[in-house]
């Protein structure tokens, strides 16, 4: 029964891309964009049934294996999903986000001509998700992973016209490729260790005697392939380009679902990371690292997505410092929030594109509030879920998070706070830039600008709600809750660690975190509302750290140089040096050996008969000579 | 007049292998070093013909009639070689105009 | 018989091809192939894959040499027979509505071929493999030769005279190995030969060259881009689709099991040029610009892994590599079609000419990238599955060699992906608008492709099934 169900899921949304993609040119666009979405709506359904029908067996999971699917004389691997309560939540975040994400679609790509194509694409990559979050082995999980990269590698160069976008998504799929050589190497490293793939058959083996290097081992080389996927430091440079892609997209792959596998994948596989301290130490460092760094470069963009994008690197970061941390429950609850407000913001802000006829950059914008006010209320329901106002989602989540963190030290809490800080002050220039004041670009885009039509704007207030709302799954225990979200995810990814802060110390931090928020809330209206500050685009008149931002402290330039550059003169240069002039030259030579040797032989043949018979009498007196005395 | 023959017999076989070596050398060395055609054919006979001296002088030597035997079949194949290399001469002389053998180098290689 | 029938069907059939015409003889080989595949499909399902040889010819030609008419169809074998059947099928269903000059000889040398590579995948006696191994080689060079590109001659003859070289090496180090060692043959099972040290060490390098450049082996390679590239369609997809792979065939059926000692103690060296190559050919593959090129670049990398597999001794890897060498020969005759589709058409082999093909040709587009992402090795897709367990064999071995070829991942990536954008995406191209509909039979073949390479990708047993059982017996009899 529940196999069926499974199955069913996961094959709704691949009905739903092949019917899309053979007759998207055949059908008129509202219906393939309904049919898409009910498809997604389908599997929503039917992931909410299983909800109440949760295994309650030992290892509190149902696994049905299909069938076999790689049978070597060495393993066996077989084609099996999973449902326990941590596949359930993803599935249930990907459906409903994704069915909102695409009824919003409808409205937002009606124009384009390759309509039919998004909406195939589209439900392509919820099933490849799908097959993530509910593979049964690694392997299965490794489908999805690598299909959700193929499907952003799709979606981001959609407008394939542009080669930049191309070189945009070529630039994600390689980086996530690099990522899954690690997670490759961790697979083989369970595969032979363990004899087995299958998440309940290696994780159970694994407790503090298990060798502790090779569990340090498999723990990195897991979160590398975590890194490439949800865009970590070194990785996390696709993810700015893949804003080429139209913005639902960056809604649902780059916000929502695709870049919370690496946090999904540490969760699941949580026992590894419990045991290697040095393994959580790097997630933590990582984690916190590329929070900040992502943070301060969003500080100084002016493209309304790349703000988002830089955004969801330092969400995602924080989430990381959770995973390190180990408390998994509380990663996975940021994930769900996350997703509500991340794709609230971006699917406004691409309400605010699309009524701005395209234009994606804030200094051009301004006083929007007045033209498109229903959008300003949802962007500003996003922005306070983000900042970790009560009673928005953010807060919770966030909060729990940071416990998490002073919990490991306070040096840690530190920085996370500083992290959340930065992002409530960028979140707010964005937009005070975006909706205050007058109105910053030409007479003929302010003719046009207009509210988005209802199909976009009632996605955008289900989410709403749920930013509002959705913080309630989880409300810690000191201030009266029962942790429900925890709790049901608890059997797969552990309980939370124990913590050792008093009950006042965390409502201080709470206050603290609530309360500096607010502060820099006000230090943004006051540089961009008050003094109507607008920044330049002129590279040249900031200072240097600034500067250092706005280009993204020049790590795309930096990359370019230490890997791309020379791979692309080592291309060159095995091909016009070493394949020319060595490898060829010694096959070459053999040529000319052969040649030479005949050339120096012909020489005998003078033609002169004389000559022909003296080497005759001669040859014969060798001959004699030899037969007689040294061959006895 | 038997006495000549038993004094011939008498004759130690190193002179007829020194005779027919030297005999031998003059023909090889006029084949090698001649330029006339004509020349070189008359040098290989008399090559053959050293050749020939020798069997005899060792039948007779050894009382084995192999030898003589050998001999009938070398001065077969020297009629027949004779006859075939003066054919080729006189089409070489038509065709050149000469009988000198450095005229002869159309197979340089 | 029946394998006689096999091999001497295309043979005889084929040259009745010299009396045809044209469009005639297109339709003559199509249905010579057609009864072949079916043919072949009879074999395989009265197959027993737990059985060793099975339909067997085995008769004395020179006793006192040991030589003998010896054929035998295993899993391995039969993995190959299915291989090269399906690939003359595919190139005939493609010359279907071609009509170059001397049409019908091209295809009765394609028939030839058949024949030629029939035989080696079947015989059981060496001098018998060696003669269809060199018989082999003559129907490519007048593929390749006869029609192509601008230097074929000489590109051709390189080729040519590199292979016949390495093929004298591999007659001196088997006749060595019959006269030296003891007379064998497969059909008596597992040959155990006691050749000694320096033996063993002249017959393993001897057989080991003529394979390294078949397949080719850094550095042993550098006839193969040029050659690729200035063949004829016809002559590369036979080259690549399935010759190359009688050069792996013959490292697991001859070389490893001759002089297993040798191999072992070699074996290190052989997988770090194998992998060099791998790598060396991929950083190659991502600046070139003539789609053909990166195509040769892209298979040497391929099947650069798959030597480096065969020489680890695990037997996920070698069943991996096995497997692999099926889906790489469909892929890349169906990656050589397309490219030949878009050099004729658009008149220019060179990528950054093109562009913009996909808002044309919507369908080839598609067929074009699914192609692509089985090179690359997307999971569902066959070549995935053959990467993870050659991946896997290499990790069994040592870590740092699967590491390493790893990286090919990467690069096959960036490169294939840039094939794939620089033709398809971006603005359409002066030389590329004039791309029109590709014909019904390139779309089958295409399509064909394509639906095995996912059909296997999902159900790899179909296939693995046939050989996994030889291959671990022959791993357990080298190890042991």
């Amino acid at each position: 029964m529940a196999g069926t169900t499974a199955l069913g899921i996961v094959s709704l949304p691949l009905a739903g891309f092949l019917f899309s993609g053979l007759l998207r040119n055949k059908l008129p666009k509202n219906i393939i964009g309904a049919v898409s979405s009910l498809s997604i709506l389908g599997s929503f359904i039917l992931a909410g049934t299983l909800l109440f029908n949760m295994p309650q067996n030992e290892s509190k999971s149902f696994i049905i294996n299909y069938f076999d699917w790689i049978v070597t004389d060495n393993f066996r691997i077989s084609f099996s999903l999973q449902i326990d309560p941590l596949s359930e939540l993803m599935v249930l975040i990907i459906t409903g986000i994704g069915f909102l994400i695409h009824v919003y679609s409808i409205g937002y790509m009606h124009e384009d001509e390759g309509f039919g194509k998004f909406f195939s694409y589209l439900n392509l990559f919820v099933f490849f998700m799908l097959l993530l979050v509910m593979g049964g082995n690694l392997l299965v999980t490794f489908i999805g992973w690598e299909g959700v990269g193929l499907c952003s590698f799709l979606l981001i160069g959609f407008w394939y016209k542009n080669p930049a976008y191309n070189a945009a998504a070529r630039k994600a799929f390689v980086m996530n490729r690099i990522g899954d050589l690690g997670l490759l190497t961790g697979m083989f490293l369970i595969l032979y260790t363990f004899g087995t793939l299958n998440y309940n058959d290696f994780l159970g083996k694994i407790d503090a005697d298990t060798n502790a290097i090779l569990v340090t081992a498999i723990a990195i080389c897991l979160f590398i392939g975590a890194v490439g996927k949800s865009a970590q430091l070194p990785l996390y440079t696709w993810l700015p380009d893949a804003m080429a892609g139209p913005t639902p997209v960056s809604a649902l792959i780059h916000a929502a679902t695709m870049v919370t596998a690496g946090v999904y994948l540490c969760s699941r596989c949580h026992v590894l990371f419990d045991n290697s301290v040095f393994a959580q130490n790097l997630v933590t460092y990582i984690g916190i690292a590329t929070s900040l760094l992502a943070g301060i470069i969003g500080l100084k963009q002016s493209d309304i997505k790349k703000v988002l994008a830089y955004s969801t690197v330092s969400q995602l970061g924080l989430m990381f410092v959770a995973v390190g941390t180990g408390a998994y429950g509380v990663a996975m609850f940021h994930i769900t929030t996350h997703a509500f407000f991340k794709a609230l913001l971006f699917l406004t802000s691409g309400s605010v594109i699309h009524g701005m006829q395209g234009e994606q950059n804030m200094l051009k914008m301004g006083g929007l509030r007045k033209l498109m006010p229903v959008t300003w209320l949802f962007m500003l329901i996003g922005s306070l879920a983000i900042a970790g106002i009560p009673p928005f989602a953010g807060f919770f989540s966030k909060d729990q998070i940071l416990a998490a963190a002073f919990a490991k030290s306070p040096v840690l809490f530190g920085l996370a706070f500083v992290a959340s800080m930065i992002t409530t002050f960028y979140m707010f220039r964005l937009m005070f830039l975006t909706f205050a004041n007058n109105f910053r670009g030409d007479e003929h885009t302010k003719e046009h600008v207009h509210e988005s039509p209802m199909v976009m704007l009632l996605p955008l207030g289900v989410l709403a709600v749920l930013s509002i709302i959705g913080g309630f799954l989880s409300v810690p225990e000191i201030l009266g809750g029962q942790n429900k979200f925890i709790a049901f995810i608890s059997p797969v990814v552990g309980v939370l660690p124990h913590h050792e802060i008093s009950h006042s110390i965390e409502m201080m931090m709470m206050a603290a975190a609530v309360g500096g928020a607010l502060l820099f809330i006000g230090l943004a209206f006051y540089v961009y509302r008050v003094t109507k500050m607008v920044p330049t685009d002129n590279v040249n008149e900031l200072n240097p750290i600034s500067k250092l931002a706005y280009n993204k402290f020049y790590i795309d330039e930096l990359y370019d140089a230490i890997i791309v550059k020379p791979i692309k003169v080592a291309s060159y240069a095995f091909y016009e040096f070493v394949e020319k002039y060595v490898i060829d030259f010694v096959v070459n030579t053999v040529g000319k050996l052969a040649l030479f040797v005949g050339a120096a032989i012909r020489l005998l043949q003078t033609g002169n008969v004389s000559f022909y018979l003296f080497a005759m009498v001669i040859s014969i007196m060798v001959f004699l000579v030899l037969q007689g005395f040294v061959f006895n | 007049m038997f006495d000549f023959l038993e004094k011939s017999s008498n004759i130690p076989i190193e002179y007829y292998m020194w005779l027919s070596g030297i005999l031998f050398s003059i023909g090889v060395m006029g084949v090698l070093m001649r330029r006339n055609v004509i020349i070189m054919l008359m040098s290989i006979e008399l090559m053959l013909n050293a050749v020939n001296l020798l069997f005899i002088a060792f039948a007779t030597f050894l009382n084995d009639p192999k030898g003589q035997v050998f001999v009938f079949f070398i001065m077969l194949v020297a009629a027949a070689e004779v006859t075939v290399g003066l054919a080729i001469l006189t089409l070489i002389y038509r065709n050149t105009k000469s009988v000198d053998i450095d005229f002869l180098k159309k197979l340089k290689g | 018989m029946i394998t006689l029938l096999l091999i001497l069907l295309p043979a005889v059939l084929g040259s009745v091809n010299f009396l045809l015409k044209g469009k005639m003889s297109n339709i003559w080989t199509l249905l010579v192939a057609i009864l072949e595949l079916s043919v072949t499909g009879f074999v395989l399902l009265n197959f027993n894959p737990a059985e060793g040889y099975q339909f067997v010819w085995d008769y004395w030609w020179i006793p006192t040499l040991g030589w003998a008419w010896s054929f035998g169809i295993d899993g391995l074998g039969m993995v190959m027979l299915l291989l090269t059947n399906i690939v003359v099928f595919l190139i005939a269903l493609f010359n279907f509505d071609k009509n170059d000059e001397r049409q019908h000889a091209k295809n009765a040398l394609v028939l030839i071929m058949q024949a030629a590579l029939n035989g080696v995948f079947t015989a059981a006696d060496p001098i018998l493999f060696y003669i269809f191994w060199e018989l082999a080689l003559i129907p490519v060079y007048f593929l390749s030769a006869m029609w192509g590109g601008q230097n074929r001659i000489k590109a051709t003859l390189k080729f040519f005279i590199y292979t016949v070289a390495g093929s004298l090496f591999m007659l001196l180090a088997l006749l060595i190995a019959i006269n030296k060692g003891y007379y064998f043959n497969l059909l008596d099972g597992f040959p155990e030969l006691m050749l000694g040290r320096t033996g063993e060490f002249w017959v393993f390098w001897g057989i080991f060259i003529a394979f390294a450049i078949k397949i080719p082996i850094f550095p042993l390679h550098s006839w193969q881009p040029d050659t690729y590239t200035e063949s004829s369609t016809t002559g590369t997809m036979l080259l690549s689709g399935v010759m190359l792979k009688m050069g792996l065939f013959g490292l697991i059926r001859w070389l490893l099991p001759v002089a297993p000692h040798a191999a072992l103690f070699y074996s290190k060296t052989i997988i770090i040029a194998a992998i060099v190559g791998v790598l060396y050919a991929s950083i190659i593959a991502i600046k070139q610009n003539h789609i053909k090129k990166i195509l040769a670049f892209s298979s040497m990398a391929h099947v650069g892994m798959i030597a480096a597999v065969f020489f680890t001794g695990s037997i996920s890897g070698w069943q991996g590599g096995v497997f692999q060498m099926f889906t790489h020969g469909i892929n890349v005759v169906a990656l050589f079609l397309v490219a030949d589709i878009l050099m004729r058409q658009t008149g220019v082999a060179d990528i950054r000419r093109m562009g913009g093909i996909a808002s044309l040709q919507p369908t080839l587009a598609i067929l074009f990238f699914i192609l692509i992402l089985s090179s690359v090795g997307l999971p569902l897709t066959d070549s995935f599955v053959g990467e993870f367990l050659m991946l896997g064999g290499l990790y069994s071995w040592k870590m740092w060699a699967m590491i390493l070829a790893g990286t090919s991942v990467i690069f096959s990536a960036v490169y294939l992906f840039r094939l794939y954008q620089k033709t398809m995406f971006g603005t359409t191209s002066e030389y590329a608008v004039q791309v029109k509909q590709v014909s019904w039979n390139e779309y089958m073949v295409l399509g064909i492709c394509c639906g095995l390479s996912l059909f296997l990708g999902i159900f790899p047993n179909a296939l693995m099934q046939i050989s996994n059982p030889v291959i671990a017996d022959i791993v357990n009899q080298i190890q042991g």
